[in-house]
């Protein structure tokens, strides 16, 4: 079991949602997009340099940016 | 039938609008509610002899008002609104977090299980049955492309009833749609269709970017081709066939020298009436707007819509974000640069879309001032590009790397930051034309009641000008900068006044000037910089206010004194 944040799973890998702050605007929408605590993340794709973060919860796809993505933990088997 | 109103509600990218058009008649309003701008589309349906008014909500993906539209959009329920929440049956889960919000507000809800005809590629099967019972709501498979199940679900209207408001955290909330999901639907693995390849590779950086260009380069070419075609076999025909006839006729009552002659005509080129350059709000002022704009006003929405409607435009706005951000804005505002290419006007319109006034006025600005329109564009390859391609290669590379250095310095000195993108990115999905169609005419109509009439007013003004001779006393005042500064002769100033109506008739007024090759240069990227044309002054005065619309006008004046002198000391 490890912890990283979202920009540092790698493609193709899947992980556990563990943490994410709350209160803001943007998270409230994260969360009603299907990214909560305990739910499943598979990461499809980044942008390099910093760009945005393309993920998959169920049968949605999301792309993140950066900054809100490095606010999300997930948990790893390795 | 107990329900006078329906709303359609669901997250977005669920098919609704293509749902909205098989569940009304053709004749849709598009209405402004009461003290906001926010817009929606609404239509009538007719069951029995009851007319029921059908209300297309913008797609949300949860409760919570956090746009003006979703606010308005809840005050608009009352105790005889019935909610249709379509739901796509190919993402169940996510869809259902709405829906169960709707529910624990206590609403009476009906679920149209849209989208049904995809889940059989998708390897999905749901069980209707089994949904109905876990979330004690009526469902019905529908399938907005085909029209399926649209007369079914309007037959269930009345088996839905109001329930009883409470709340639930949104953990357990996710909890109940993982039972209701886990026992209603089946997942079997299926091989990756053309189209799911298709998506994978437009999110990977370097397919997405290959995948990008091509895209860009056929939208490009199909507006232009749509738009001259019916440029060449409608418009100009109609013109010339029909209006003109009509107005050789009105010349010869009026008297060439007339004072209404000169206003609605005015003057004649060559003994003629010419559309292009007579300049009367008759000839061309309505010439301009119907003839030579609204064709590519058209044709740029049409293409727009299609892609918007594909579910192309967040991948494009995903790709380039990273860039954006460096000049103060998010991928999303990729699209009004675009829209621009074509013409400013829903350009600037487009810059809705964007989040905070921050970004709006980053955008409006960097998007009046460096990024020519289509018809300006045509221009200034045409008369810059004879004069050999390096000249050209200044011009547009003057203009870009203003959009860099602009952004860059705006993006500095503007408080706040940019904010991060979030988007979903939909699947593939083929549009559904009646819906496109449906858009494209909605927009084109506001660029009718928008642009049309202030154009034409723009162009009486400045006959009025030319007749009382303001025009010279105006041209005198700027002739110091413009020969002094930027090295043009005092003709120029001519071209510059006519740019405010059409900047790329302004372009073309330099021809007969018999420029250097270095007073051209200059004369074409001012031509770009300094003032918007008379519509896209209208667009961003209702867009953002008089009093940003003042700062990006005056911004534009200073970066164009600014820039015709460096080329001129740097030539």
């Amino acid at each position: 079991m490890k912890k990283l944040n979202l920009t540092e799973l790698k493609i193709g890998q899947t992980g556990k949602v563990v943490d994410m702050p709350d209160g803001n605007e943007f998270l409230k929408k994260i969360h009603s997009m299907g990214i909560i605590p305990g739910r499943e993340i598979k990461k499809l794709g980044a942008i390099f340099g910093r760009g945005p973060q393309t993920v998959q919860v169920g049968a949605t796809r999301i792309a993140i940016g950066y900054g809100l993505a490095r606010k999300i933990t997930v948990q790893v088997d390795e | 039938m107990r329900f006078k109103k329906v709303l359609l509600v669901g997250n977005p990218n669920v098919g609704k609008s293509a749902l909205f058009s098989r569940l009304t008649s053709a004749k849709v309003i598009i209405s402004n509610y009461p003290g906001s701008t926010v817009e929606f589309t609404e239509g009538r349906i007719q069951i029995g002899d009851e007319t029921i008014s059908v209300i297309d909500v913008p797609g949300t993906y949860s409760m919570t008002p956090d746009t003006k539209a979703e606010e308005v959009a809840l005050k608009m329920v009352d105790k005889e609104t019935l909610i249709v929440n379509v739901v796509d049956a190919t993402n169940l889960e996510r869809n259902l977090n709405l829906t169960l919000q709707l529910k624990e507000a206590g609403l009476p809800i009906i679920i149209a299980l849209n989208m049904w005809d995809d889940t059989k590629h998708r390897g999905i099967t749901i069980d209707t049955e089994a949904l109905e019972k876990g979330l004690g709501v009526p469902v019905v498979p529908t399938c907005g492309l085909t029209g399926e199940g649209v007369k079914r679900l309007i037959e269930r209207f009345e088996e839905a009833s109001p329930g009883r408001a409470h709340v639930i955290p949104e953990s357990e909330r996710w909890k109940n749609i993982g039972n209701i999901v886990s026992n209603a639907q089946k997942l079997t693995h299926k091989h990756h269709t053309f189209l799911e390849t298709l998506e994978d590779m437009s999110i990977r950086p370097l397919s997405g970017a290959i995948f990008a260009v091509i895209m860009l380069f056929l939208s490009f070419t199909a507006v232009r081709t749509i738009a001259e075609t019916l440029i060449n076999y409608v418009f100009n025909p109609i013109f010339d066939l029909i209006w003109l006839p009509v107005m050789k006729w009105l010349s010869a009552v009026l008297g060439a020298d007339s004072f209404l002659h000169s206003l609605l005509i005015g003057n004649l080129i060559n003994g003629k009436i010419d559309f292009e350059m007579s300049f009367g709000m008759l000839t061309t002022g309505l010439y301009i707007q119907l003839a030579a704009i609204l064709p590519y006003i058209f044709s740029f929405y049409l293409i727009l819509s299609l892609l918007e409607d594909l579910g192309y435009l967040p991948r494009l706005a995903v790709l380039v974000d990273n860039i954006m951000h460096k000049i103060g804005l998010h991928g999303y505002a990729i699209i009004p640069v675009i829209l621009s290419l074509g013409c400013k006007v829903p350009g600037i319109m487009a810059t809705r879309i964007l989040e905070g006034r921050r970004e709006k006025f980053i955008a409006s600005a960097l998007v009046a001032m460096a990024v020519p329109c289509m018809s300006q564009i045509a221009m200034i390859i045409g008369l810059v590009g004879e004069r050999g391609g390096q000249y050209l290669a200044i011009v547009f590379g003057t203009l870009f790397s203003l959009i860099i250095i602009k952004g860059l310095i705006l993006n500095k000195f503007l408080k706040g930051t940019s904010p991060e993108i979030l988007v979903e990115i939909p699947p593939y999905r083929m549009p559904h034309f009646p819906s496109v169609a449906r858009k494209v005419w909605i927009r084109v109509l506001g660029y009718l009641k928008d642009a049309v009439p202030y154009v034409l007013l723009g162009v009486l003004i400045v006959n009025l000008l030319y007749m009382s001779r303001m025009i010279d006393a105006i041209a005198g005042v700027f002739s110091p900068l413009i020969t002094k500064l930027w090295g043009l002769p005092k003709e120029a100033v001519g071209s510059l006044l006519i740019g405010v109506l059409r900047k790329d008739v302004a372009v073309a007024l330099l021809a007969p000037l018999n420029l250097t090759n270095k007073q051209l240069v200059i004369g074409a990227t001012v031509l770009a910089i300094y003032f918007p044309c008379i519509a896209t002054f209208v667009v961003l005065l209702r867009e953002m206010g008089p009093k940003d619309m003042l700062k990006i006008t005056g911004l534009m004046i200073l970066v164009a004194t600014l820039v015709g002198m460096g080329l001129n000391i740097l030539m």
